[in-house]
């Protein structure tokens, strides 16, 4: 499974990568969202994960990009960390699968990365 | 050597067909014939004998003794010779016989001499050839010899007849046979082909293991084969027989016998069948049966029944089948395929339920399994796809055969009966429930049924409306002709009508229907009815022309507005204009819609601009284009406006407020933007006028604010250092005129300090900055310090001073001491000089008193000169006087009114004048204050608390003026500290890193380094929370705002009073000293800090490590690494006061903070954050940062020691 990881918190993002490396994911990290879209426009990802704010392209014009421009249907889960509604029912309007709020739990986003691999 | 004429039979082509026929040439040798040369070798006692047969153009040796070679060449035979005669031909010595001298038998290895040969002549008299006997040596037979010869040639064409006589025997009784097996077999295979066609034939062997089967066994028991051989017979049990019938079965045909019977097997398929069984043994060698052949055939009950039921079901126009309860139609009528569409192969390859609807199969199951329980069902309904798509519905009548678990089934295609019941259903419900009036007239159009609503909105009932026509009931009057022709031609020609038109009610009310008439037919296509349908569309009418009115309005807003309105598609082309914009633009609509974007009409440069500034406020690399002007609308959703220069098309720079909308469809889909520009250049003129005026304003503002910044600088610090020593001077022995010209200098001073502080307040004044504070306070002890203060002066003009005070006014009230002594002493100070002679009298008197407040009413009363009312008015005004000759006789600013009714009004009082020329001056204005409750509290007077209860204390000064280090020397030493001096911020610095102080005195302005430098040193990078006051004679506006800002814990303003000093000391060590025993650390000291290391919560790491310690290592090392660089930007964002880069960098941590669970952090960053983001300054934020900043420190040392 190849996920694509759109953090640009370095500790965060290391630790993810190793965590879901560790559970048998083939990672590609990335810290900035431009390149994290060039990637995916190149490559083909089984699921994104991808933080909100980030220099480039923030994870909602990720998203936004994903469905509207290439019309993948790659699940997309964002890790939002303010605890403001309407950046989460924005996730879901532009057509993010899941959200998951910051400090994220690696369990939860391993079931809920499960649960959309497995659909 | 001369030729010789070889011998040739005159018959010798029939000899040679006679010869041929023997078929004796190039045989094998025979015994018989063996026999024979054997015999005539030793008769005539010679070593060679041969039968030599002569064929066309050799010899051939049939047998032959004494010679090797099978065959010679003919024309070298002495037999050629022997066959011309009928008798013995004899040589007796071949070389002296000339047809033979030369002969390579004679001449050769074989060196023959002697040869004599008997012909052999068959029955018809043909020499075929001869049994002859040569030797080696001359010789001559006897006469009997030659006989004994002769009647053995005989013998060896008696020998040569027979075997032709047995050959011919032989052959015939092949074919005989050949025919009668032929014959035989034909029979065999017709039986065996009736056989296979008709029963099942399976041999087993003696165990009954499956050898063989015939391909009906196959069809019969839907078995393939292979599934069947190598298995037991037992596979085709059906377990309807007792064992006992088995074992019967078994003893018969193990004893050698033939069993008969009948017997119910099963087929793959779970289907039972009857068979009559006959099982034959087969004996092997040893007459043991060791293998069974079984015949099962039930030809011809089954032959009949099978001939009915095919007859029964292909002829019968009914649905009937026979199913097995394993979901498989075994039988199936032909009208199963009219109706579905299926062949009725396909329909019996599948399980039914295949062609059974997905929401059916669960019901038909439910009543497979009733039926496989022997229950019978009846009108049971089930949908079967057709193959061109629908479904039927067929209902069944089903019973099983308990017997062989067959269903015997019967259906009806229910589905039109069934769509009429559903489509009657749904019309009586419609007509009844719906809102719609339904009227059915005969055909005459005579009325006989309305509905509910049909009363309703027409206001007749069901009986008035009874045989009436419609036309005549609601017929309105100004339907146009034309309508009720068209209603009309279409009811003569019996056609439906639709259409709109406007009936009128009972009670005379005009209203619109949608109107639908349909004629009714019966079977045989006579019309019996109408039916009308009618909706009442009144409103929606209405509101059609209200939207028709919302449309134009919106058109002639778009075209009639003044102001610029562009649409564009999603791309930035543009899809409408307006007139407004056309005239702005200069351009023709043509040129622009569906051409043009409006980049054409844009500055480029600007464009590339915003587009570097965008990029950087978004952190995008946002290229100069369409995106540019949209790119904000989009994200923030709504209107984003901003300015910009339109270029007409002649090349006008217009600068216009340009608002850009995200049109969306309501599914969030983009559908393009909206622009709205207004022409800004007049506008942008005043604009530019008003900031002119306004940069003006500013510089003539600043103008006066450094002047005076300066003014009382430059005074302040030689003063600061006359009035200090002076304080001193007092302390010290002197004589009583010593005294005396201290005690002038002392108010020389005090004087110079008022003005100062007069023209500093004023200034605060009008910033803003001056604020009324609200502490406990003895009024009346302060209203005596004033007159005890202005004592002296009343006396030296002779005057009578007096101060009344009311009795019920408390000792202690809450308000702003010096406020109040301010202007006391400024409105007394005035009235004593302004008085030549007579009284001055403060008066305090309680006018109001609720349960929290008490309103105090303060007058300054003299007998002066008075004011006349002219200028009554305008005493109050700055640098005023009431007579310019005042100033030059009393002295004074002119300010000081101006400030005491400030001051007065700023605690929400107002000063006022009572005044005749002459006669004297009131002065009053009452204020409210807030009542102290807290009578246990002693109120000191500050003056005489210098008593240290701080102990001693380690003091450094920062400050470069030598005369104000001493004073503050010897000061501080008065006071009981140590004290020690840098000449500067720099030095003051490594004085800190090499001794622990507990206070640093920190003047502003220094060289090298200044105070405010320094400070930021000590917080940032010493990270010590040691207090620090700033001392500065910059007493200005914004200045003691910044000290605390960079983290200053104190203000004293030069010059300062000793008692301002110590009180400021005192507040920030006592503070210090009670955040260090509330959080039991002392953070001034590095050393405390790195013994205090703070909590670390490993857990999260350690669920996404796994526990891997290498990883833990890493993230440390990374916090380690990166938590600092990002604490550095948050510090000069938060210096810079730059809000978003505070949120970004606050919320940048967050996550960082997180690994470590570090919630003290992280609830600073999260409320630094929001704040930002709501674009709020917090005024503690510097401070807090400050301790976040420390305890981040801590975190990295706690880090530290794990690694």
């Amino acid at each position: 499974m190849k996920v694509l990881l759109a953090e640009d918190n370095e500790i965060l993002r290391t630790s993810l990568s190793f965590f879901l490396k560790k559970q048998g994911f083939e990672v590609s990290p990335f810290s900035n969202g431009k390149e994290a879209l060039e990637s995916i426009k190149e490559h083909s990802y089984d699921i994104i994960l991808t933080d909100i704010n980030m220099p480039g392209f923030s994870g909602l014009e990720i998203t936004e990009y994903v469905r509207n421009t290439l019309h993948l249907e790659t699940p997309v889960i964002i890790f939002t960390s303010s605890t403001v509604e309407q950046t989460e029912l924005d996730s879901f309007r532009i057509g993010a699968n899941e959200f998951i709020a910051k400090p994220v739990s690696p369990a939860i986003l391993l079931i809920r990365m499960n649960k959309l691999l497995n659909k | 050597m001369q030729s010789i004429i070889l011998p040739v039979p005159q018959n010798e082509e029939e000899r040679l067909t006679a010869l041929l026929d023997y078929k004796i040439l190039d045989t094998i040798s025979e015994e018989e014939f063996d026999d024979l040369t054997l015999l005539a070798s030793s008769i005539c006692q010679v070593p060679i004998a041969l039968i030599s047969l002569i064929d066309k153009d050799r010899q051939w040796f049939k047998s032959k003794i004494g010679m090797t070679d099978a065959e010679t060449s003919r024309d070298i035979s002495f037999c050629q010779y022997t066959i011309m005669g009928d008798s013995i031909f004899e040589v007796q010595n071949a070389l002296q016989d000339n047809r033979f001298k030369d002969n390579p038998f004679v001449t050769g290895q074989d060196q023959i001499r002697f040869y004599a040969g008997a012909p052999l002549i068959d029955p018809n008299g043909y020499a075929i050839g001869s049994l002859c006997v040569l030797d080696r040596v001359p010789r001559q037979l006897t006469k009997e010899q030659k006989k004994s010869l002769q009647t053995l040639s005989k013998q060896v064409i008696n020998q040569l007849e027979l075997r032709q006589k047995n050959i011919q025997l032989k052959n015939e009784i092949s074919s005989l046979a050949k025919k009668a097996l032929e014959d035989l077999s034909q029979e065999l295979d017709s039986y065996k082909l009736a056989l296979d066609q008709t029963s099942c034939v399976i041999i087993t062997d003696e165990h009954g293991i499956i050898k063989f089967v015939n391909d009906t066994t196959c069809r019969v028991t839907k078995f393939s084969k292979d599934e069947l051989i190598g298995q037991h017979n037992r596979i085709l049990n059906s377990g309807y027989h007792q064992p006992e019938y088995f074992a019967n079965m078994w003893q018969t045909i193990q004893n050698g016998s033939i069993w008969k019977g009948e017997i119910k097997n099963k087929a793959k398929d779970g289907s039972l069948f009857w068979a009559d069984l006959t099982i034959v043994p087969i004996f092997d060698e040893q007459g043991k049966a060791s293998k069974f052949l079984a015949i099962k055939s039930d030809i011809t009950r089954q032959k009949q029944d099978e001939d009915q039921l095919k007859q029964y079901f292909d002829l019968s126009k009914d649905l009937l089948c026979i199913a097995n309860t394993n979901g498989y139609f075994e039988r199936l009528s032909p009208s199963f395929s009219e109706i579905l569409g299926y062949s009725n192969e396909e329909l019996m390859a599948r399980p039914f339920y295949d062609f059974i609807l997905a929401e059916d199969v669960l019901p038909t199951q439910k009543v497979i399994s009733s039926l496989a329980a022997g229950h019978e069902v009846v009108n049971f309904e089930a949908r079967f796809t057709c193959k061109n798509g629908g479904h039927k519905i067929l209902s069944w009548n089903a019973s099983p055969d308990k017997g062989t678990g067959l269903l015997f089934a019967t259906a009806r295609d229910i589905t039109e009966i069934k769509a009429r019941a559903e489509e009657n259903k749904r019309l009586s419900f419609v007509a009844r429930a719906t809102d719609n009036m339904v009227v059915i007239t005969d055909k005459t159009e005579r009325i006989q049924w309305v509905n509910e609503p049909f009363e309703k909105i027409t206001g007749y009932t069901f009986e008035e409306a009874m045989g009436k026509k419609p036309a005549e009931l609601v017929q309105y009057g100004g339907t146009s002709p034309e309508t009720k022709k068209t209603i009309r031609e279409a009811l003569d020609h019996h056609k439906a009508f639709r259409g709109e038109i406007q009936n009128i009610n009972k009670a005379g009310k005009e209203y619109w229907v949608d109107l639908y008439i349909s004629p009714i037919y019966n079977d045989k296509g006579d019309l019996i009815n109408y039916i009308a349908i009618e909706s009442d569309i009144t409103e929606k009418k209405e509101k059609d022309s209200n939207i028709a009115n919302l449309l134009a309005t919106q058109k002639a807003i778009f075209y009639g507005v003044g102001l610029c309105v562009i649409f564009t598609d999603t791309q930035g082309v543009i899809q409408n204009i307006n007139q407004a914009a056309l005239n702005l633009l200069e351009y023709k609509s043509g040129d622009l819609i569906g051409k043009a974007t409006p980049a054409l009409f844009h500055d480029p440069e600007e464009i590339k601009k915003r587009a570097k500034d965008l990029s950087s406020e978004l952190g995008i690399d946002l290229k100069p284009s369409f995106e540019t002007f949209v790119i904000k609308a989009r994200s923030k959703g709504v209107a984003d406006a901003n300015e910009w220069t339109y270029i007409s098309k002649s090349g006008k720079r217009i600068p216009v407020w340009l608002s850009v909308t995200c049109i969306r469809h309501v599914n969030g889909e983009i559908l393009g933007y909206l622009g709205v520009a207004e022409d800004n250049t007049l506008k942008k003129q005043v604009e530019n006028e008003l900031i002119q005026a306004k940069n003006l304003a500013e510089q003539a503002v600043f103008a006066k604010d450094s002047f005076l910044a300066n003014m009382s600088h430059e005074i302040r610090t030689p003063l600061n250092a006359v009035i200090g020593f002076t304080e001193l001077l007092t302390q010290s022995d002197l004589s009583q005129e010593q005294k005396e010209y201290v005690e002038h200098i002392q108010t020389a001073g005090d004087n110079l300090l008022v003005i100062i502080n007069e023209i500093l307040d004023l200034s605060k004044i009008d910033s803003g900055q001056l604020h009324i504070e609200e502490h406990p306070f003895n009024v009346k002890n302060t209203l005596k310090h004033v007159h005890e203060l202005l004592k002296v002066k009343a006396q030296k003009n002779q005057l009578d001073f007096s101060l009344l005070l009311d009795a019920e006014i408390p000792e202690t009230i809450i308000g702003d001491k010096i406020r109040i002594n301010q202007i006391l002493m400024n409105l007394a100070g005035n009235a004593i000089k302004f008085t030549e002679e007579g009284e001055v009298v403060i008066s305090v008197k309680k006018t109001a008193e609720t349960d929290q407040t008490i309103t105090l009413r303060f007058s300054v009363k003299d007998t002066g000169i008075g004011i006349a009312e002219s200028k009554l008015e305008s005493i109050f005004e700055r640098f005023r006087q009431a007579e310019e000759s005042t100033t030059r006789k009393f002295g004074g600013t002119g300010l000081g009114l101006n400030i005491a009714k400030q001051m007065v009004e700023l605690q929400h009082g107002k000063l006022e004048v009572k005044s005749k020329l002459g006669q004297g001056s009131e002065f009053y204005f009452s204020l409210e204050f807030k009542k102290f409750f807290d009578n246990n509290k002693e109120l000191k007077d500050q003056h005489n608390t210098l008593d240290n209860e701080l102990g001693k204390l380690s003091i450094l000064l920062c400050e470069d003026n030598e005369l104000n280090q001493r004073l503050a020397r010897t000061v501080v030493q008065n006071f009981g500290f140590d004290i020690d001096i840098a000449d500067n911020g720099q030095l003051g610095i490594e004085l800190i890193k090499k001794k622990k102080y507990d206070l640093v005195l920190m003047d502003l302005q220094m060289p090298v380094q200044d105070g405010y430098q320094t400070t930021i040193m000590i917080r940032n990078e010493l990270k010590m929370s040691i207090p620090i006051i700033a001392m500065t004679a910059h007493s200005l506006v914004g200045e003691q705002q910044k000290c605390f800002d960079i983290g200053m814990n104190a203000y004293v303003a030069k010059p300062f009073k000793q008692y301002e000093l110590f009180e400021a000391i005192q507040d920030v060590i006592k503070k210090q000293r009670a955040s260090t025993d509330q959080s039991q650390e002392d953070t001034s000291s590095k050393e405390s800090l790195e013994e205090k290391l703070a909590p670390i919560d490993f857990t999260y790491l350690d669920e996404l490590s796994g526990g891997d310690a290498d990883f833990k290592k890493e993230m440390m090392e990374l916090f380690i690494k990166n938590v600092p660089v990002d604490l550095q930007e948050l510090a000069q964002a938060i210096q810079e006061k730059n809000q978003a880069q505070i949120k970004k960098s606050a919320h940048h941590m967050k996550s960082s903070l997180a690994m470590f669970q570090l919630a003290k952090g992280i609830q600073f960053l999260e409320a630094t954050e929001q704040q930002a983001a709501g674009e709020i300054m917090d005024s503690q934020l510097p401070k807090n940062f400050q301790d976040f900043q420390t305890y981040i420190q801590s975190v990295i040392l706690s880090l530290k020691n794990l690694l």
